[in-house]
């Protein structure tokens, strides 16, 4: 990268300018239009338009994604939307488009640089490479695109009292996949009354399961119920629905793998050799 | 043991690590051992005032920001040890013991350091890995910091290149924090990754170490310039790290934040 590539660069810049004049006009991303199976459609068809893209040898948008200024590029422009997003007292970036923008060209370089091949030039397996960057693209584009399809209720529950409906960020009443009732709640404190242990009893329809912090109850393949806080009377309970939750944890799984390959490695010998 | 022995176990280790980092500028650095071995003491001496007070609590001592800064005291030791041994930079020793003093004084003098108490969500067997792999990794990324600012005055290709392995080391930790803190994070909230302040904060330090890993790979042939300019990225992530383990509290966005437990 002696040289930067202007025409590169100004691509890349265009791409995410588009993303800030749609902010502006149009405002926020609606994620609930994005939910399945707008999501699963819209990830086979980004999949399906850069493999296209990838399979046009003479392409210049697959050289430009191949080049090193799309990775540092995508990379800063991730950082500052991070920088930006770090200094904010709310969290409303994130449902930006030009947020949105900078992830999907993060993705879409990963998706080219995993596509160029994870050998080294002796034809051996880069273990390092393959499971930090394939880690990355599949705990990211779960992420990413399965946002519009996690859903967090909550809901107050006396002893005794049961449930079927509860309450989105929005103050939307949504339907909950089961029926809750609450049988009985806990709290232990300390001596200095800090709040040391919570724990709740609930039918689950029908179905006796206790849940403290740190142990939700699963149900079903997408859903997890926790215990968000707990007084003597009541306790609220968070229903999280996240059908994409086992490709992220897949990512993550192959991303420990491939940062511990890379404590035991150290530097690539590419990295030793060019500098 | 508590936190009124401290200040001897202080003492005696900072004595020993000024001992060792003195030994690595006279004539005696030939023999790198003597000075290793001076802070290696000190060294032994602090963890076992750390396994004491771990012990004492009854619970691991991670909790306040005057614990971590036990850590990082500890940490930032072993790493400037760690590069002092591997490429013998006679004055890491030296800067390494005046960081781990500093925080080791801090404590001394404000530590925040008496609650006992676990508030449940920390009640989990993530917490000593997340924690522990975290201050490991803020200590070597610490070194690599030391190094780029060596750089930044006497710009050597050598300074990176060494700078490269801890900010590889350091990452390799920073990935370990982050996943374990993710899974943990499912486990007790419900999402891998919420945007939370001190979560956008450790993205922003990971993404600019990796943007300078990837930029050492594509830049070159270096000059002067391209080193001084390689070396600010490294401190400049330093920097986005020291806001994502204190710095994030005293931001307006820290009264949302699910990851402050205790100022």
């Amino acid at each position: 990268m002696n040289r930067l590539k202007l025409n590169h660069l100004a691509a890349l810049t265009l791409f995410l300018s588009a993303s800030v004049v749609l902010q502006l006009t149009v405002g926020d991303i609606p994620l609930d239009f994005f939910a399945f199976p707008v999501s699963l459609s819209l990830f086979l068809l980004w999949c399906a338009l850069c493999f296209l893209v990838w399979s046009r040898r003479q392409s210049w948008i697959r050289g430009l994604f191949l080049s090193p200024e799309a990775t540092v590029f995508s990379l800063s422009a991730c950082a500052l939307a991070c920088l930006v997003t770090g200094f904010s007292s709310t969290r409303a970036y994130v449902h930006s488009w030009w947020f949105a923008a900078d992830i999907l060209l993060l993705l879409t370089t990963l998706f080219f640089v995993l596509m160029r091949g994870w050998r080294d030039a002796s034809g051996h397996i880069r273990w390092g490479f393959l499971l930090n960057h394939k880690g990355l693209f599949i705990l990211v584009s779960s992420l990413f695109f399965g946002a519009a399809d996690t859903q967090v209720l909550r809901l107050p529950l006396s002893a005794g009292e049961s449930a079927k409906t509860a309450w989105s960020a929005d103050g939307t009443v949504r339907a909950l996949p089961f029926e809750l009732q609450m049988q009985d709640c806990c709290v232990d404190f300390y001596d200095n009354g800090m709040p040391q242990a919570y724990s709740a009893e609930l039918l689950i329809d029908g179905v006796p399961r206790t849940i403290e912090v740190n142990a939700p109850a699963s149900v079903g393949w997408a859903c997890n119920v926790y215990l968000v806080s707990a007084s003597g009377e009541y306790c609220v309970i968070e229903v999280v629905n996240e059908p994409w939750k086992y490709f992220s944890l897949l990512g993550l799984v192959m991303m420990i793998a491939g940062a511990a390959i890379m404590f035991i490695k150290g530097p690539t010998p590419a990295n030793c050799k060019r500098s | 043991m508590t936190w009124a022995h401290f200040i001897y176990f202080a003492v005696a280790s900072v004595l020993l690590y000024v001992a060792g980092a003195a030994v690595a500028f006279t004539p005696l650095r030939k023999n790198r051992s003597i000075s290793i071995l001076l802070c290696t003491l000190g060294m032994l001496v602090f963890a076992s005032f750390i396994a004491g007070l771990w012990i004492s609590l009854d619970r691991p001592p991670f909790k306040t920001l005057g614990e971590t800064r036990l850590w990082y005291s500890f940490f930032v030791m072993f790493a400037g040890l760690f590069t002092y041994a591997k490429w013998k930079y006679d004055w890491v020793p030296s800067f390494s013991a005046v960081l781990s003093a500093v925080f080791i004084i801090i404590n001394c003098l404000k530590p925040q350091i008496h609650d006992q108490t676990l508030m449940p969500a920390l009640q989990s067997a993530w917490f000593i890995p997340h924690v522990s792999v975290y201050m490991f990794s803020y200590a070597m990324l610490g070194a690599a910091f030391i190094l780029a600012l060596w750089a930044m005055f006497r710009p050597q290709e050598k300074l990176l290149q060494d700078a490269d392995r801890l900010v590889y080391v350091g990452l390799a930790f920073l990935t370990f924090g982050m996943l374990t803190g993710a899974v943990w994070a499912k486990q007790a909230w419900g999402h891998y990754w919420n945007w939370d302040p001190k979560e956008t904060w450790a993205a922003l330090t990971w993404l600019l170490n990796l943007l300078y890993l990837h930029l050492r790979l594509f830049v070159k042939p270096l000059n002067n310039k391209k080193i001084r300019l390689l070396g600010a990225l490294v401190i400049i992530a330093f920097a986005c790290l020291q806001m994502c383990w204190w710095g994030v509290n005293l931001l307006p966005s820290a009264q949302d934040s699910v990851h402050v437990y205790a100022k």
